[in-house]
């Protein structure tokens, strides 16, 4: 059953997204076509799909590796904007791309260390310490980029353009695109992420103190602060995305710079069911979602339906949700009849 | 006069093993009736079928003289049967107003009109509360008094509450055996779920004493003694012979504690040597949970001095769900957490696998596959498995908290024998346990706990009663 929850989420979405569709008025074939055209119908939609993918991947690692702790991390999206804040300023402090990515990283990880101390010292929720810090991180980017970061000109509420030097090098996929370094390092750090999880005595105990904590305390080993080191590593991995997001394809920070990429990781990272390589299907499929309807609305001139990729996502959510607990259900009920 | 409650031959079967045969308790008007009996006796299960929460397999329920049916809490309610729980049901961020008349208020109400209704309500059960207050700045015993009121509020004349002193400070179960009496001498009738000796003797009318799911004892107050209480608790008969093992050990000590103390225990004076096994018999609630977890080093003492090994202690606990195992990793990750075992911070699976392989196979865990989840195996295999991890390596230190709680005969007599096993093999060992039986089994030495302290006790089974007899009766007076 928990093997068949993903396949189940599918395949209740896109009932609900069809009935949705001719609700809209839209030929529902039709439209189903035109997402998949424009999200991995072509060389130049795979590019495009890619790009969204990974920060996206990013994030949803992010949030992984705090879930993978016991400890519900619904910060990435304000962690990646500090992260993209200190890249752009590294970007020209610098003017190369390596300290850009750094500090990123090292923004998200304070961002996240903020609350991962307040939660396990101080008994915060770090449910609402996350989300509450997303606000501060977007409200904190606003007053930066329509002040003491503000493009020269002082005309636009945007961060100055980074360098050319401190843009991401780019790697040739086909003859009609290429992807940036964020691609290969994202699938890196998903692999690193699955290996350190799954092949280390630190993510065993991890793992088992998400469980069990006092077992694993009781053998001495700093658990605590284990925790409190992973989920600040997971904000640095949504920092980093960040940071890959303004050194390979925004070049400047603005306010639409993340548009609920964060909240969306979330989402990937459960319906991987927490597991780090399975967020690489995970994010492709969110990934091309966006991209999908956000070519719908380009060629068939329907205002809204790029919001149909939020809708779709809260569908697959849901479903995802409810096919898991409804495989936990079975599984506890199970374990009680034995 | 016809009992107001009364248990007529309650069978119930979990499974396989009866947790009750044929269980009689008749509850008298106006009297506070004492249930006693160890750990799985089925004083749980007995007063569950009373409200509604269990329903028993034989034998019938009669309330004022008649066979009622009790399908679910709310029928009890309706005859008047309620219960205060162990864990309360109040909601702390409502008021005691609001927790008081929760199921009897109208529609629509003032709050200074609820306020003043449960004023009246307190002042009728005898409790003096201001019923503005949040339920969340009340004292415990204050919480138990509310909950108390609530119970006679929903017209309850039966009065079930479990170990309702567990949580409490002495002068609060003080003030909670005082109302106790003035309820009973309204008419009422309680059914007091208790493991201390001392209280029995102090306000119970009448005692019954369940073992096995078996009534072994059913007396007035005035024909029982701590001693007799004692002796019915864990089983009278023929004594054992002693299971002492002669000479005192003369190995290095391994633990020191002076004067060591926290919540709910000490002080605490011990010192274990290598190669003997030191038990703290005693009932559940007397600081040996609380003893063991400081000494693992799971709570940090409030005072005193603890001296213990810097590696090599072994932690076998009875809760194997939330301390023994983390049930959703497999059984070889689960034994690979202890701490050693993994040579380099990363491994392969094969590592792994060949790592905890010795570990399993000398442990029985009787499954060829290891990388199953802990959770699909039985009480048994798990705790084999938490075996595997503590005690394979050789311990100097070896501390357990009642390794053998749920298991069956044969999987019990494992762990017992691999906990002498490795303290054969030079280990100091620690154990609690509110089974008496096994204190006796496993005793080079023998202490009594009692409200957080340790008493040295023979290791004999009338010594053991006459202590704890002593202890009560000193506590009662």
């Amino acid at each position: 059953m928990r093997r068949h929850a993903g396949v189940l989420a599918a395949l209740s979405t896109a009932a609900v997204a069809l009935v949705l569709l001719r609700v809209q008025g839209l030929a529902p074939g039709a439209a189903l076509a035109g997402l998949f055209e424009g999200s991995v119908g072509s060389a130049a939609a795979w590019v495009a799909t890619l790009r969204v993918a990974v920060p996206l991947l990013l994030c949803a690692l992010g949030v992984l590796l705090a879930f993978r702790c016991g400890l519900w991390n619904i910060g990435a999206e304000g962690q990646l904007l500090v992260g993209a804040l200190a890249s752009v300023a590294a970007a020209a402090r610098f003017g190369h791309w390596a300290p850009a990515l750094l500090a990123g990283a090292l923004a998200g990880f304070l961002w996240a260390l903020l609350p991962a101390l307040l939660s396990l010292r101080r008994g915060v929720p770090e449910v609402l310490a996350t989300l509450m810090l997303n606000g501060v991180a977007l409200e904190l980017l606003r007053w930066l980029v329509t002040g003491p970061m503000q493009e020269p000109s002082g005309q636009f509420p945007q961060t100055a353009t980074i360098p050319v030097g401190a843009q991401l090098p780019e790697l040739r996929l086909a003859r009609t695109g290429s992807v940036n370094l964020g691609l290969p390092l994202a699938v890196a750090l998903a692999a690193a992420a699955a290996f350190a999880l799954a092949r280390t005595r630190a993510g065993l105990r991890l793992r088992a103190g998400a469980q069990s904590p006092r077992l694993v305390e009781a053998t001495g080993w700093p658990l605590r602060r284990a925790r409190e080191l992973a989920f600040a590593l997971g904000g640095a991995l949504a920092g980093l995305a960040g940071a890959v997001e303004v050194t390979g394809v925004a070049g400047a920070v603005d306010r639409s710079l993340s548009q609920g990429l964060g909240y969306a990781a979330v989402a990937a990272a459960l319906l991987a069911r927490l597991q780090p390589l399975l967020v690489l299907p995970a994010a492709l499929l969110f990934a091309a979602l966006a991209t999908g309807t956000g070519s719908l609305q380009w060629a068939a001139d329907l205002p809204g339906i790029d919001r149909f990729a939020l809708v779709l996502q809260g569908l697959v959510i849901l479903a995802v949700l409810a096919s898991l607990s409804l495989a936990a259900g079975r599984a506890t009920r199970e374990a009680a009849g034995r | 006069m016809t009992p107001l409650l009364e248990f007529r031959g309650i069978g119930k079967r979990f499974g396989g093993d009866p947790a009750l045969a044929g269980v009689d308790l008749a509850l008298a008007r106006g009297e506070i009736h004492a249930l006693l009996g160890e750990n799985g006796a089925g004083k749980t299960t007995l007063v569950r079928t009373a409200i509604g929460l269990v329903r028993p397999d034989s034998g019938a329920l009669l309330v004022d003289g008649r066979a009622v049916a009790l399908p679910d809490p709310a029928a009890a309610a309706r005859h008047g049967i309620g219960m205060v729980h162990q864990h309360f049901t109040l909601a702390p961020g409502l008021t005691v107003a609001e927790n008081l008349l929760l199921g009897t208020a109208p529609v629509l109400f003032t709050r200074r009109a609820l306020e003043r209704r449960a004023r009246a309500a307190l002042l009728r059960h005898g409790v003096t509360l201001d019923p503005a207050r949040r339920v969340r700045e009340l004292a415990v015993g204050e919480r138990q008094h509310l909950e108390i009121a609530k119970a006679l509020e929903r017209g309850g004349r039966v009065l079930i509450l479990d170990e309702p002193t567990a949580v409490l400070a002495p002068a609060e179960a003080d003030a909670l055996f005082e109302r106790l009496e003035a309820l009973r001498a309204a008419g009422r009738a309680v059914l007091l779920i208790t493991h201390r000796l001392d209280e029995v003797l102090q306000v119970a009318q009448r005692v019954t004493v369940l073992r096995a799911g078996r009534v072994v004892l059913a007396a007035a107050r005035a024909d029982v003694s701590a001693a007799t209480l004692t002796e019915a608790l864990f089983g009278g008969g023929l004594e054992r012979p002693p299971a002492r093992r002669g000479a005192a050990a003369t190995g290095a000590t391994v633990l020191r504690a002076r004067t060591l103390s926290g919540p709910g225990f000490g002080p605490v004076d011990l010192e274990l040597r290598a190669g003997e096994c030191v038990l703290i018999a005693g009932v559940d609630g007397h600081g040996q949970g609380e003893l063991i977890e400081t000494l693992v080093g799971l709570r940090r003492p409030a005072g005193g001095r603890l001296e213990r090994p810097r590696r090599g202690i072994a932690f076998v606990s009875g809760d194997r769900h939330a301390t023994g195992l983390a049930l959703d990793l497999s059984v070889a990750e689960n034994v690979a957490l202890r701490p050693g075992l993994l040579p380099r911070p990363w491994y392969s699976r094969r590592e792994l696998a060949a790592a905890v392989a010795p570990a399993l196979a000398r442990f029985d865990v009787r499954r060829e596959d290891p990388w199953q989840p802990a959770r699909s195996l039985s009480g048994g295999n798990q705790q084999r498995v938490v075996l595997a991890r503590e005690l394979a390596a050789a311990p100097a230190l070896v501390l357990a908290e009642n390794p053998t709680r749920g298991l069956d005969l044969r999987s019990a007599r494992l762990v017992r024998g691999e906990l002498r096993a490795a303290v054969a093999g030079g280990a100091a060992a620690l154990v609690a346990t509110t089974d008496l039986d096994e204190a006796l089994e496993l005793a080079d030495r023998l202490l009594v706990a009692h409200r957080g302290r340790l008493h040295p006790c023979d290791v004999s089974r009338t010594a053991v009663a006459r202590t704890l007899a002593g202890l009560a009766a000193g506590a009662a007076a």
